[in-house]
């Protein structure tokens, strides 16, 4: 559905450029939000991402990522980005610049494409389940762009202990959704 | 240690962006070799997507989405319609975005520095509801002025008002555009007419009520079975009448 979307946005199909906003402009707003605290900007990223979508700027290129993945991809390294442009210290690596990865060109491609609703509530459930220094050190990857490093800096916790928090919190949550992925 | 077991650490932070450059450079060169780490960033990246569907705070705006295909729309609207048309339909979507969107950012800002009473937000919601009209307004114009089948009639001033004019866009597919400027101030308890006037009887389009210049604009569906020959303004009494009764003050035929 997704991948015959944006192709008919590649073909200049307006119609279509709704229908992806229509299923994915909600999640993109408010990862945006999220982040940015900020209504107003959190709308300028929504529109950027999906102009670009339109422009054919920014590339689609399916053995990397999912759609939805794709477009959050671009909401939240764009996101982070504002956010860091109004610190007045660079954060993280030090490099001040976005390092968001994405799958490696050696690595497997996007897994399920859609996730159901009763993995998303199971999903939430797990989160609210951490132990909140679990959480924190998960949230503050995702939504503030933070490297384990300034993540023990943050917290005032031994990197060691933040890198192996962070791993049994991913698996944590990546078994939530285990019946729509490989595992 | 297996050189897997030394990397396996790095792999979620690697997909969520979380390693400092040196590690990253490492992990990366590890990577292509090692189907385990890889299993581990798709399984991290599959946590990332999921993670945004478990925010529920925030409701973008219906004018977001209306911003978003306008600005969508102007590169198509060029291509498809010709000449001056395909211009004035690409300019207006600019200008009417642009202005959409300033007014809309100073509602914003003063939602954030505004205490959120239900007052406030009703009001709020009455403001964008209002700018999400003047955006499908500006959609409407832009559809009626790139219909294949529009026509342009010039309404010249009559006796009683030499110097109004008013121009009329018609596509029986898409609808009427008609703006008029130039129309003398209303007696009390009157009120200008627009008529479609067709080979059987006109047809009322609307109330004219002009703003303090005399200018007055309008953007209506076209009614179904009506074939206009020409667009009148007359006078009539206060509520308009199914026919028109008073002096003609514009008048263009096709």
């Amino acid at each position: 559905m997704d991948e015959v979307v944006i192709q008919r946005i590649g073909t200049g199909d307006h119609g279509a450029l709704g229908a992806l906003y229509d299923l994915h402009g909600r999640t993109v707003y408010r990862l945006a939000l999220r982040i940015l605290g900020d209504p107003a900007e959190a709308e300028e990223v929504v529109q950027d991402v999906f102009m670009q979508v339109w422009r054919g700027s920014m590339r689609y290129d399916q053995g990397r990522a999912t759609v939805a993945g794709w477009l959050l991809m671009m909401a939240r390294s764009r996101a982070i980005d504002r956010v860091r442009a109004k610190q007045a210290r660079p954060i993280g690596d030090g490099t001040g610049e976005i390092t968001i990865s994405r799958l490696a060109d050696a690595g497997a491609g996007p897994e399920a494409s859609v996730i159901s609703g009763q993995a998303v509530e199971r999903l939430k459930a797990a989160l609210q389940d951490l132990p909140k220094s679990m959480r924190a050190a998960i949230e503050l990857a995702y939504y503030e762009g933070l490297t384990q490093s300034a993540i023990a800096e943050r917290l005032g916790e031994p990197l060691g202990t933040v890198k192996t928090r962070m791993r049994t919190a991913l698996q944590k949550l990546r078994s939530t959704l285990a019946p729509e992925g490989t595992l | 240690m297996t050189a897997h077991e030394q990397f396996a650490d790095l792999a979620g932070a690697y997909a969520l962006g979380a390693l400092d450059a040196a590690e990253r450079a490492a992990f990366e060169q590890h990577l292509p070799t090692c189907a385990e780490c890889q299993q581990l960033v798709a399984d991290a990246q599959l946590v990332m997507d999921a993670l945004p569907l478990t925010l529920t705070l925030g409701q973008p705006p219906a004018a977001l989405r209306n911003r978003i295909m306008m600005s969508g729309t102007a590169p198509v609207a060029a291509s498809t319609a010709s000449g001056w048309l395909a211009i004035a339909a690409t300019l207006l979507a600019v200008v009417a975005g642009g202005f959409a969107w300033t007014q809309y950012r100073q509602v914003a800002a003063s939602q954030v520095a505004a205490t959120q009473s239900q007052a406030q937000l009703e009001a709020l919601q009455a403001q964008l509801s209002a700018l999400q009209g003047q955006a499908d307004g500006a959609r409407q114009t832009i559809d009626i002025l790139a219909a294949d089948d529009v026509a342009r009639i010039e309404l010249k001033g009559q006796p009683a008002a030499p110097s109004s004019t008013g121009r009329a866009y018609w596509s029986a597919s898409r609808g009427l555009l008609f703006s008029a400027v130039n129309l003398p101030a209303l007696p009390q308890g009157r009120v200008y007419q627009l008529w479609y006037v067709t080979a059987a009887a006109p047809v009322s389009a609307a109330l004219v009520t002009p703003d303090a210049e005399g200018r007055y604009t309008l953007i209506a569906p076209s009614p179904a079975g009506v074939t206009p020959t020409a667009f009148a303004v007359t006078i009539e009494p206060a509520g308009g009448l199914p026919a028109p009764s008073g002096a003609f003050y514009l008048l263009g035929a096709f």
